[in-house]
């Protein structure tokens, strides 16, 4: 009788401890600091979803801020108030790729690992970086995309944010590449690029001198989320039938796109976008992987994800998927996005 | 009596003032931070004298400009083209630097040239300044502003200069070192040696009190033989080379990235400092530890709310407006109760003595 | 909707007839001026604003010889684009002649903006001339702030109005205004969403909404500078503060309205902001105040207080809505080569303007003693 007792008691035991293990999550008590490019960027509050999504999953706890003016010091700033606050790891997206690289190095030194996502610190800055797809992926969707549109014949043109940004400076590489290797838009007339600082009146301005010089103009890509509505609400003033294309949110967009000013726009899903980040970090963290290419964790319902080689000769997680925003589909974001 | 009134007037000072907040500030900001820990809000302490000494680097960058800003304000003028001028001059460091191939000699080059560039730049402010009296200095800087971004802007495109590994060593000044067991930015102990000569320059020779003669009314100052114009051209000077300074310090903390819209708004943030340090843009007051007091309190206000009290980067600003306002308006203030009580001791004076008649 | 753009319809054609009768005043002056023998310099000194409009015309011919058919093309988007510019320059010219600075007026157009836009969003608002009171409202508060500090307070304009720069932008973000989000097109009510949008053609003319506004708010802050006594106090209290207040005027209040002006005129600026360009943001036109300050410069209004134009200000506002217009057809796509332009520019105007001035002082110096 008494050896059954002990039995069940043993057995009890077990059971309990065993599913407290399995309770035990693999980022308990860890706390993160989320750096974003500016504050009151709705693309980034949905990124913070997905952050949110992940905490919940793995039970880190994080905060996050990002500099009032967008520049390279204000988040220079607020890595600094990370770092003081003990923070486990930094998930940052950088304004300037090099200019962090400095402070990122001071964080790891301290014990903090650094994880990149939506744009990249350099290299020789990071421990890990998650970007949404590859920048000639990228410039390849937005291509074709126009080109549809525009029934792959005359002129088209590009409004980006500035020459200086890296992600659109790159993007706007892979789209002339593309056009001048593919056969396909042979009949496609690439007329420039011009800049628009992601700044609304600015890109306004800029539209209206673009759609001025060349009066035929069939499509206009525009890979910057400040720049897309600014460029539709021109073409819709002005009465043309240019079509517009380009990577933006879903709530400034819907207006324009049951307008038929836009067939279709991108953009990544940011929630997953913090959502693998955060799965990433946590798992550096651990110890699970170190970063290098060829590592892979899991990355909750993401599933298995490998790290590859990056556009900017470091160490890349890419999602690889877009989000396509048509008359359909943008019903379903416009609340999120 | 008089002792009396002595010893009030040092504990009204402004500096006294300033140090007063400093200390409320850093009280506040330790019960926060223990009240954190103990309701286990936050894993560890916050506020430490390591902590802010690392924290306030970013908040510092700006300090040597202020310098020279303070300089500006004193003489009753302002400069809002600061911001621009460090970039400039930082932008000719780079391109000099990248221009003659790189190496050490290329970096002692490329950093006089900056300082030149800086320098050249203020002497223009100063000469246009001088030169044409009926206009307000901050519609002459507003103009050379946008032209001497515009510049930087046509010397190197949207391009973002990147450097060897010989420049790098341009960031150490943002590192900390380590004095008496105590981790201290380099970049502070230069500036608080910079800020000492200031000091000394400015209240303590015959120099710096004609820059406060010249703020305090400049016409009497030109018919006492100060030369009201080479001064006012030499504090321009003096202020663009530490604009050049402060872009070499930027330089350091921005791991040697460089590219033509730096340092927007770090006009307004210098201003704000030598504000709240006891300049005016009327001219004639202020002094060098006040203003060095309030760099450190802005800094200390950043650092606080946005790691104590969860402010936002963007809320922040709302903290340094409001601490703006009060410190001009406090004096005020107490000056204006300050004549109405003597008013109405004089007139209960005359009162008594008519009644005494 | 219809019986604001009738409103507006019928305030343009004012406008025109107001335009027209000034021109012939101006002729006139200048006949006068001919026939006593006034040498060419002091009516250039006395209209500060004709080498403007000859720099304004040479500008206009050289863009129009680089791109044929520049002015036809787009002279629309010139007048549009400089309407927002322009009522914020209305308003920075009242505050410019009593002698102070504002440079909040981009905050308060984004926060006013921003508020509309967040009661549209809530389903709050629908009416759209409620929407432009109470950017109006909000804008004369925080001017009214502006105002009771710099006066009573005696706190220096530029101190007071940077500080409220910084807090009125920081309640932007704040959870209860945007917080992370920003103003989209879907969130406005249908109505203001179009008000400004259209245009009206006039003998084959065409005349953007937006434009007229602005007409509306220069010829309004225009009469009331020139025709009535408060508005020539303004005038009174900025070139010779203590003889006004001997002649009785309320410096204070002159000061405060001055700042009240400007700051409705900036509100008005975020209603029209958002109804033409259907979106605003937390950083929404940050930096274009010095823009507003430069079009006044440029028009010859005297930053010391005192002096300046309401004609002289409009080409200021119209010359800089043509640098921004003209510089990307020029091939200059980058908005530091427009502000570096616009630099040389106001360097160029302004020192010209000394010249005038020290020239025609000379000149009466040695006519009297002669």
């Amino acid at each position: 009788m008494k050896k059954v007792l002990a039995l069940v008691l043993a057995a009890l035991l077990v059971l309990t401890v065993g599913s407290a293990m399995a309770e035990a999550k693999a980022g308990d008590g860890l706390y993160i600091g989320v750096v974003y490019k500016q504050s009151g960027n709705p693309y980034f509050q949905a990124s913070i979803n997905g952050f949110q999504k992940a905490a919940d999953e793995l039970g880190f706890t994080f905060d996050h801020d990002g500099p009032d003016d967008g520049s390279n010091d204000g988040q220079i700033r607020i890595i600094e108030n990370f770092i003081n606050q003990g923070v486990d790891a930094l998930i940052i997206s950088a304004n300037d790729p090099a200019g962090l690289v400095n402070v990122c190095n001071e964080a790891r030194d301290a014990g903090i690992k650094v994880v990149s996502f939506d744009a990249p610190v350099a290299p020789e800055g990071r421990d890990a970086d998650v970007e949404p797809a590859s920048f000639q992926q990228v410039g390849d969707i937005l291509l074709e995309s126009i080109a549809k549109s525009v029934n792959y014949e005359g002129q088209i043109a590009i409004l980006s944010a500035s020459a200086t940004m890296g992600n659109q400076q790159y993007w706007c590489a892979a789209i002339e590449k593309t056009l001048a290797e593919n056969e396909a838009y042979a009949n496609l007339e690439y007329v420039g690029t011009v800049f628009g600082d992601d700044v609304y009146d600015k890109s306004f301005t800029e539209c209206e001198a673009l759609i001025n010089q060349y009066p035929d103009l069939k499509g206009i890509i525009v890979p910057t989320t400040n720049g897309a509505p600014a460029v539709a609400k021109c073409i819709q003033d002005h009465g043309m039938s240019t079509k517009v294309t380009g990577l933006t949110l879903a709530s400034d967009m819907k207006e324009y796109l049951d307008a038929g000013i836009c067939d279709e726009t991108f953009l990544w899903n940011p929630i997953d976008l913090g959502y693998v980040a955060s799965y990433a970090a946590v798992a550096l963290i651990n110890g699970d992987i170190t970063g290098e290419v060829g590592d892979s964790f899991t990355a909750g319902d993401k599933g298995e994800i490998t790290v590859a080689a990056g556009d900017d000769g470091g160490n890349t997680i890419f999602l690889g998927e877009l989000n396509t925003f048509n008359t359909e589909t943008v019903g379903e974001w416009v609340d999120i996005l | 009596m008089k002792k009396k009134s002595k010893l009030a007037s040092f504990f009204l000072r402004w500096e006294f003032l300033l140090v007063a907040l400093l200390v409320v500030m850093c009280l506040v900001f330790n019960l926060q931070d223990a009240a954190r820990v103990a309701s286990g809000a936050a894993r560890k302490d916050v506020f430490n004298l390591a902590n802010v000494m690392r924290g306030i680097r970013p908040y510092m960058l700006y300090s040597f400009m202020t310098m020279g800003v303070m300089l500006i304000l004193a003489m009753g003028d302002i400069d809002i083209s600061t911001g621009a001028i460090a970039t400039l001059s930082v932008v000719v460091l780079g391109v000099t630097y990248n221009g003659m191939g790189g190496g050490a000699g290329a970096l002692v080059i490329s950093i006089l040239a900056c300082l030149a560039t800086g320098s050249l730049c203020g002497a223009i402010n100063g000469f246009l300044v001088t030169r044409f009296k009926e206009l307000f200095p901050m519609i002459i800087t507003l103009a050379t502003q946008l032209f001497f971004r515009g510049f930087s802007y046509l010397l190197i495109g949207g391009e973002t200069l990147t450097f060897d590994k010989t420049f790098g060593v341009l960031s150490e000044t943002y590192k900390l070192v380590n004095i008496f067991g105590l981790n201290v930015p380099l970049m502070v102990l230069i500036f608080l040696a910079v800020a000492a000569v200031f000091f000394i320059w400015l209240h303590l020779t015959s120099g710096g009190r004609k820059i406060f003669a010249i703020g305090t009314n400049a016409t009497t100052a030109r018919y006492s033989g100060i030369k009201v114009d080479q001064i006012k051209v030499f504090c321009f000077m003096l202020t663009g080379f530490m604009c050049a300074v402060t872009g070499i310090f930027f330089v350091g903390a921005n791991s040697s990235s460089i590219k033509a819209d730096l340092m927007d708004g770090y006009h307004m943030y210098a201003i704000a400092a030598a504000v709240l340090g006891g300049f005016s843009t009327d001219g004639g007051k202020g002094s060098v530890i006040g203003a060095v007091l309030s760099l450190f309190i802005f800094g200390i206000v950043k650092i606080g709310l946005g790691t104590l009290f969860g402010f936002a980067d963007s809320a922040v600003n709302l903290a340094v407006g409001v601490i703006l306002i009060l410190s001009v308006l406090l004096p005020n203030i107490t000056e204006d109760v300050g004549k109405l009580m003597r008013v109405r001791k004089q007139r209960a004076e005359t009162a008594a003595a008519k009644a005494a008649h | 909707m219809q019986i604001l753009q009738t409103i507006l319809t019928a305030a343009g054609l004012v406008v025109l007839i107001m335009i027209l009768m000034d021109m012939r005043q101006i002729q006139q002056k200048m006949g006068i001026e001919r026939k006593s023998g006034t040498p060419l310099y002091a009516l250039l000194i006395e209209h500060r604003e004709i080498p403007l409009l000859a720099v304004l015309i040479l500008l206009l011919v050289a863009v129009s010889l680089r791109v044929p058919g520049y002015i036809p093309n787009n002279y629309v988007n010139i007048l549009k684009n400089g309407s927002i510019n322009m009522v914020m320059a209305c308003g920075m010219l009242c505050v410019l002649l009593v002698g102070s600075i504002d440079i909040s007026i981009t905050a308060v157009l984004a926060f006013s903006g921003a508020l509309i836009g967040k009661l549209m969003g809530l389903g709050v608002l629908q009416s759209t001339l409620l929407a432009f009171l109470i950017t109006i409202a909000v804008g004369a508060v925080v001017g009214l702030i502006n105002g009771l500090l710099m006066s009573y307070g005696r706190v220096i304009s530029i101190i007071v109005t940077l500080s409220t720069s910084y807090i009125v932008r920081a309640l932007i973000p704040m959870s209860w205004m945007l917080g992370m989000n920003k103003v989209a097109p879907t969130d406005l009510a249908p109505g203001f969403k179009t008000v400004l949008n259209q245009s009206m053609t006039v003998f084959g003319i065409t005349l953007p909404y937006l434009s007229i506004l602005a007409a509306v708010v220069v010829v309004l802050t225009g009469v009331f500078l020139k025709y009535t006594k408060t508005g020539r106090n303004l005038y009174a209290v900025g070139s010779n503060a203590e003889a006004a207040q001997m002649r009785g005027v309320h410096i204070n209040r002159i000061k405060i309205l001055a700042h009240v002006i400007c700051g409705a005129t900036a509100g008005l600026a975020g209603a029209m902001w958002l109804a033409f360009y259907n979106a605003i943001e937390k950083g929404s036109a940050d930096g274009n105040e010095m823009f507003t300050i430069a079009a006044c410069v440029l028009g010859g209004v005297s930053v010391t207080g005192g002096y300046g134009k309401m004609t002289g200000v409009v080409i200021g506002a119209v010359m800089i809505a043509v640098i921004d217009q003209a510089i990307p057809l020029l091939g200059f796509q980058n908005k530091m080569i427009t502000e570096f332009i616009k630099g040389i520019l106001l360097l160029f105007a302004i020192l010209l303007n000394v010249i005038l001035q020290r020239i025609a002082d000379k000149q009466a110096l040695a006519r009297r003693n002669i």
